[in-house]
């Protein structure tokens, strides 16, 4: 059998394995350099997955494809958890935790984030889900001395183990129904089935496998864990969380939404288009009342999840690489903000909105982050941000669906308000008296440098990543 | 041997219990019980089904379903123990810190 196809994963898992082995040799405060290990680790993982071959074809006995799509999200996973990585250092350090331990947990939860966007087979995608979502629940908890944190991962394990259960359950019956576990033949078979009075189960099983990776992905009226889990979870989890978790919950929709059950598509589009509407309008007006930056952040990501499932629901090739898009942009903007909040709270662990204020004067570039991650956010011209929701809003005018469009615009308008809270805290407000200029680490900077690039390249010079998204929808939709 | 329907239907009803057994009872370790009583009921619809086709790919699915299942309750029994030892109660509703 044929490793070569999953090297960049082998060494992702083997530098866990590393450091969770070399952990207890070091002492906590020692180990600051295990992050660099873990950082060449997933820039070695990253190099292979680029000099792999893209072919399309399968390995592995058919469970795992080597398409652009594969390749562009490892790609995308491997870049998020190196972000994550350089922003938790000092996060985790101050704390007198052992980072080994943590960093181990990343990397298990990375592999299976990636393992998730090789699938073609339902059983490896559901390893890789499984994986990312086993290891995402300890580092949820990983603060386990606070209140807030072991409850957060308790609540998270006890919501995401149900999904798997009902995810789980759908895939069994599409199991029952085709006898298939390759997501291509299994979907060919589910819309041969519907015509052969089983269509009562052919429905039921998807919806349940939708249901269960909405669960996943934090869209209304799935949601509810999402908040609670978000903001107990230490602050460089969360955006871990926020994007890779999610990201991942995408990866494995768009894989059987566009692939497996392409056939079925025409039927389950007006089904996406209600819960993005109902997912964006619930994020955004919930966050409005928000006092604490994880938690607006929390459902300000459900509104995000709103405007992708946009280009899920349209299902033109358009549509899909808009979402690919907008979900790079995501990325960049969130791990951009909790960057900044991350190198906030290594000291002061305060996440109230109103500790943000006067930052504008004690940390002027801080400060200027964040706002440019607001305002990515809310799709001001120049950032990341407005250039997803502009090919978001044409492939749904192109898909026939210009009043998803028009959802898209009103929400972005709400939006304004509670992002518009806390820039206004930052830049008018008074700072406290006792509070300085915030002191950043070496590595928390470039966690920020990186992401503020990101946020600002991808707003201005879209067009290379506009191909490379096109690209990978062309590679699943195939 | 039944037919595979008899399977399945059998499959769904332990599902539905494990479900309202998520829903009704709020002790973390029973819910974590219930929601692999859930695991379980799929697991029983991939075996009967891998049986019905004669394929072996459903029960190499049970058995990794059965693997990770080891993982997700040893991590959710750490966590149930944890939260028994900082609180001295395991009771989901009672858990304020968090609103919602």
């Amino acid at each position: 059998m044929n490793f070569g196809a999953v090297w960049p994963e082998i060494v992702v898992s083997g530098v866990g394995t590393l450091l969770v082995a070399l952990d207890p040799f070091v002492s906590a405060a020692r180990q600051r350099w295990f992050g660099y290990v873990c950082l060449a680790g997933l820039l070695l993982a990253g190099l292979l997955t680029l000099g792999e071959p893209v072919g399309g074809g399968s390995v592995l006995g058919g469970m795992v494809t080597l398409d652009g799509f594969s390749m562009l999200f490892r790609l995308i996973f491997l870049a998020a958890a190196a972000l994550v990585v350089l922003l938790s250092l000092d996060f985790i350090l101050q704390r007198g935790k052992d980072l080994g331990e943590f960093l181990s947990l990343l990397c298990f939860a990375t592999t299976g984030a990636m393992v998730m966007a090789i699938s073609r087979d339902v059983v490896s995608l559901y390893v890789g889900l499984e994986l990312l979502s086993i290891s995402s629940y300890v580092l949820a908890a990983f603060l386990r001395d606070e209140s807030g944190s072991h409850e957060a991962g308790l609540k998270y394990l006890l919501n995401g183990a149900l999904a798997s259960a009902i995810l789980l359950f759908g895939l069994s019956l599409t199991y029952g129904l085709t006898g298939q576990t390759s997501i291509p033949a299994l979907t060919h078979g589910l819309a041969s089935a519907l015509h052969t009075g089983y269509a009562p189960v052919v429905w039921l099983a998807v919806g349940m496998v939708l249901a269960a990776l909405a669960f996943k992905i934090a869209a209304a009226p799935f949601h509810l864990w999402a908040p609670d889990a978000y903001e107990g979870a230490p602050t460089p989890v969360t955006g871990y969380l926020m994007v890779v978790a999610e990201t991942a919950g995408f990866v494995a929709l768009l894989r059987i939404v566009d692939t497996g059950m392409g056939p079925l598509a025409a039927h389950w589009g007006p089904w996406l288009a209600g819960l993005a509407i109902f997912t964006m309008t619930v994020g955004n007006v919930t966050a409005l009342w928000q006092r604490n930056i994880k938690r607006m952040l929390a459902y300000s990501s459900i509104a995000q999840v709103g405007y992708v499932l946009v280009g899920l629901a349209v299902a033109t090739p358009g549509g899909v690489s808009a979402a690919i898009f907008y979900l790079v942009a995501y990325l960049f903007t969130t791990l951009g903000a909790f960057a900044v909040i991350a190198a906030l709270s290594v000291r002061d662990p305060g996440d109230a909105i109103t500790d943000y204020a006067g930052l504008g004067r004690r940390s002027p570039a801080l400060a200027v982050v964040l706002t440019v991650c607001l305002a990515s956010y809310v799709g001001i011209p120049a950032t990341a941000g407005f250039m997803g929701k502009l090919a978001l809003i044409g492939a749904a005018v192109h898909g026939g669906m210009a009043w998803l469009a028009v959802g898209i615009a009103v929400n972005s308008a709400i939006s304004i308000g509670y992002y518009w809270t806390v820039a206004r805290t930052m830049w008018v407000d008074p700072a406290p008296a006792d509070g300085g200029a915030v002191a950043v680490s070496p590595a928390g900077a470039t966690s920020v440098a990186l992401t503020l690039v990101g946020v600002v390249f991808l707003g201005i010079l879209p067009q290379a990543f506009f191909w490379l998204s096109h690209w990978a929808g062309a590679g699943i939709l195939r | 041997m039944p037919h595979l329907s008899a399977y399945l239907g059998l499959s769904g009803v332990l599902f539905v219990i494990g479900a309202a057994g998520v829903l009704l009872r709020r002790d973390p370790l029973v819910m974590v019980m219930a929601i692999e009583l859930m695991w379980n009921a799929a697991n029983l619809a991939l075996v009967a089904a891998a049986r019905h086709y004669g394929a072996l790919g459903g029960q190499v699915f049970t058995f990794v379903v059965i693997t990770v299942a080891a993982a997700d309750v040893a991590v959710g029994l750490a966590l149930a123990v944890l939260l028994g030892r900082n609180r001295g109660h395991l009771d989901a509703d009672r858990l304020k810190w968090l609103r919602g």
